[in-house]
């Protein structure tokens, strides 16, 4: 373990993890391009370099992207990848007041530890929570997603049925394509591009950047600019303060991150909802959330980046990556002749920590970065509209094309560009759209296979009920459901409470 | 002062000579780069599609023989990702592109066989698809966790004799290897085990295995080797696996099951064969370069050297297969 990080620490891997780093979060800070895409890019570099040194580049850029994505997020209120969709709900609210620089160091911040946890945990506790992740079957996954659409609650804004109504419908959009683990095709019509379904970056750049730079483009009279630029001082220290001083968000945000990224499937953007849905219930002050709480970007952003390392821990221990960049550096592992596994551990424990160090330490680049350059960053939303419109669409365009040079992606894009729209105008929020898009594979492909599960001596509660994660899953998704009432009867609403340290002077 | 006729003769004749001139380049040009272009190929980059995400088998066995192909055909080799629909959306893509060799695509076996068998409209048909070569196999094989329930395929087979419908086999979705292969086994030994198709692909479904959610899966042999806690208890095919030396194969014990996995590649079908032919030998030596038998081996796959001459053959004879185990799958899969 230490030998991997003296090995970690030598000036070549330090300016390998760096420079990964930096341009993983350039890249995810581009909406449209994805972690996946920068990890996937780097793949054929990796075959020159030695495992380690490879391995380091594609975990520096994992979690670089993972912090990238919040940029765009809290500046233009596009998630620059699906991971930070959760961090423009307080990020964008943040910057309309003057404070994108609050937002851009909380998210560093945030983001940091939320990959020193996960990757402390990756380091220390990978048997245990791969052994964990292993007792997670097709009902245990069924389940997940159910308690994930109770989150739909909290994401709408405003009307709950809207807020259901856009769940529904992004689940019964998710079933365009094949369906899962059964042999037809469904809302093709009859094009082989729609096989796969929709593709998760065009459906989200669709539903929020297109919006979104239409939105600005409607009000750019009145607002030539999201907001003027304004010079803020003392802004780290601020931050900084507010965080440390509310410990618990962190903490729990990085312990969801980390437990949601050990399960395939599951990732980064189930993550951050859960994350800042917790942290929305246990705050003191829930009514501020969604309105520019530097307390939503940090929990958002402390569990898309615990999510991160977390995810190569059923990789490295069982040989399972648990997000697609984990599933690249598999391919990288294998293509060098290394198995995943006990053995791996055994014979090239250097290469292994190596690695397993460099994403316990790019949290330190991520917030060097940050600090260095959230108050040029911040300019960006101070850019005109009719040059950020643009842009925004242009990238659009561009990233949503590039995942799998499909053009159909595009159009994709456009359609969910419509669609958001006119949504918006009907005052629909896009969250819970997203919700239902994720989550109804997942529980669409833990309902079929737990179905086929049931069977001679298995009856249905066997299967779905009477195992012993999937009840407490089940008890979660029902307190989840209720809370809201509960919590009016158990706890006396207070006076709305002093606001979060954003707002503080 | 020049006459009518000469004012306009001298540009005529230049815009006369021109078109001649013209008419000859083309048509010197068109026949010449027809037989040319087979004789020169490859002359600019190559794209290679994988129908599926980066990281994937069909990534890895690319990334395999992609440099040493650039030496042997002089030209870069460049792969694009297309995936969707289990491979579907990508060679849809391929079968449209032109034939001229510069677009190749990475075929898997069973799927682009079977899938425009069990769906109605996978965008392609197998026969759009001409393949160039088959490198690489791997036989299907049942995998159990290693010192639990069953330590060999007898007590398996026998306890599923004994308790019809109780064990589950889990496989990757439906309409593919694994149901395959265990449409051949049941097919073979009259047993009663229920088939639990799991998605998310090898690794999630070996992490059903160990978690105890399916009594066995049914995959590949580069499942088997080097994979933790995980056993295989028999193999398809005729011989033994070289490094699964004490794996029974079903056949030793009287099953058939001949289901494999094979790797290969492919090119739209009206491609011309002698550049077909080109890209495929050369894809073969690559094959047989030292050190390439070891990797796959290690690794749990086999080298495949079928080339040109006999890819389709192959093809043809795994689809008679497959169309007899149809309605057994349909039953299975019901």
């Amino acid at each position: 373990m230490l030998e991997g990080l003296s090995g970690m620490l030598a000036p070549q891997m330090v300016l390998t993890l760096a420079l990964s780093t930096l341009g993983g979060a350039i890249v995810g800070g581009v909406p449209g391009l994805t972690a996946t895409m920068a990890v996937a890019l780097l793949v054929p570099f990796t075959f020159a370099l030695e495992p380690a040194v490879g391995l380091v580049a594609i975990g520096g850029t994992f979690v670089g992207a993972m912090y990238g994505g919040a940029i765009p997020a809290c500046l233009i209120n596009t998630p620059g990848t699906p991971s930070a969709l959760a961090t423009t709900f307080d990020g964008f609210p943040l910057t309309r007041q003057g404070k994108g620089q609050h937002a851009l160091v909380a998210a560093g911040i945030s983001s940091a530890a939320g990959a020193f946890i996960g990757g402390l945990a990756l380091l220390l506790l990978s048997p245990p929570l791969a052994e964990f992740s292993l007792r997670f079957g097709p009902p245990e996954f069924f389940w997940i997603g159910m308690f994930g659409l109770t989150m739909i609650a909290s994401l709408a804004s405003g009307s709950l049925w809207k807020g259901l109504a856009g769940g529904a419908l992004g689940m019964l959009l998710s079933t365009i394509g094949i369906a899962p683990a059964l042999a037809h095709a469904r809302f093709t019509f009859g094009m082989p591009g729609l096989l796969g379904g929709l593709s998760m970056v065009p459906s989200l750049v669709g539903l929020f950047a297109i919006p979104q730079a239409l939105r600005l483009v409607e009000a750019h009279r009145e607002r030539p600019r999201i907001v003027e630029y304004r010079e803020s001082r003392g802004v780290a220290a601020e931050v900084a303060r507010a965080l440390v001083l509310h410990p618990m968000t962190l903490i729990r945000s990085s312990a969801i991150g980390t437990i949601v990224g050990i399960l395939p499937a599951a990732g980064s953007p189930i993550a951050s909802l859960l994350s800042y849905n917790e942290a929305v219930r246990w705050s003191r002050h829930p009514d501020t959330f969604g309105k520019g709480t530097v307390e939503g970007v940090a929990a958002a952003e402390a569990a898309s980046n615990a999510a991160a390392p977390a995810s190569m821990i059923p990789l490295l221990a069982l040989g399972v990556p648990g997000s697609p960049p984990a599933a690249v550096a598999l391919g990288a592992l294998l293509l060098h002749g290394l198995r995943p596994g006990q053995a791996l551990y055994a014979e090239h424990a250097g290469i292994v920590y190596t690695f397993i160090w460099s994403m316990v330490l790019a949290g330190f680049v991520i917030m060097a970065i940050s600090m260095l350059a959230s108050r040029y960053l911040v300019r960006i939303a101070a850019f005109p509209v009719h040059v950020l419109a643009p842009l925004i669409l242009l990238f659009g365009v561009v990233g949503s094309f590039a995942i799998r040079s499909n053009v159909l992606d595009v159009g994709v894009m456009l359609s969910f560009g419509l669609l958001g729209y006119l949504l918006d105008k009907m005052a629909f929020s896009a969250g819970p759209i997203v919700l239902g898009l994720i989550l109804g594979p997942i529980v669409e492909s833990g309902l079929v296979s737990s179905l086929a599960m049931v069977g001679t001596g298995r009856s249905w509660l066997d299967v779905f009920v009477f195992r012993p994660i999937s009840a407490a899953l089940i008890l979660l998704t029902l307190l989840s459901v209720t809370w809201p009432i509960i919590s009016r009867r158990l706890l006396p609403s207070a006076a709305p409470a002093i606001a979060a340290a954003g707002e503080d002077a | 002062m020049k006459s009518r006729s000469e004012e306009y003769g001298e540009p005529l004749l230049l815009i006369g000579l021109s078109l001649v001139v013209a008419l000859l380049t083309a048509c010197g040009g068109a026949t010449e780069s027809q037989a040319e272009a087979v004789a020169n190929y490859p002359r600019r980059p190559i794209t290679w599609i994988v129908a599926f995400d980066p990281g994937g088998g069909s990534d890895i066995e690319a990334r395999r023989v992609q440099s040493s192909l650039e030496d042997k055909l002089g030209t870069r080799i460049q792969v694009q990702y297309r995936s969707g629909g289990g491979g579907a959306v990508g060679w849809s893509d391929l079968v449209k592109q032109n034939g001229d060799g510069y677009t190749v695509g990475g075929l898997v076996i069973p799927h682009i066989i079977i899938q425009p068998l069990a769906l109605d409209d996978t965008g392609y048909a197998t026969e759009e698809i001409t393949p160039v070569a088959w490198n690489v196999s791997a036989p299907a094989a049942l995998l159990v966790v290693e010192n639990g329930r069953f330590e060999t395929i007898e007590q398996f087979m026998t306890y599923a004799r004994e308790h019809p419908g109780e064990l589950t086999v889990g496989g990757v979705e439906t309409f593919s290897t694994s149901d395959l292969a265990l449409a051949q086994l049941i097919d073979s030994s009259g047993i009663d085990v229920d088939y639990v198709p799991l998605t998310g692909g090898a690794g999630p479904l070996l992490n059903s295995l160990r978690g105890g959610h399916v009594d066995a899966v049914m995959l590949g042999t580069s499942h088997a080797v080097g994979a933790d806690g995980i056993a295989a208890l028999a193999v398809a095919g005729s011989e033994r696996f070289e490094t699964l030396p004490d794996v029974p194969t079903f056949k030793e014990l009287g099953y058939e099951v001949t289901i494999e996995y094979a790797w290969g590649v492919g090119m739209p079908a009206d491609t011309p064969d002698a550049i077909a032919t080109k890209f495929g030998n050369a894809v073969i030596e690559v094959m047989k370069e030292t050190g390439v038998a070891e990797a796959l081996l290690a690794g749990g796959l086999s080298p495949l050297l079928i080339g040109p001459d006999e890819a389709a053959q192959y093809v043809a004879r795994q689809k008679t297969t497959y169309e007899a185990l149809m309605p057994l799958l349909d039953k299975l899969n019901r």
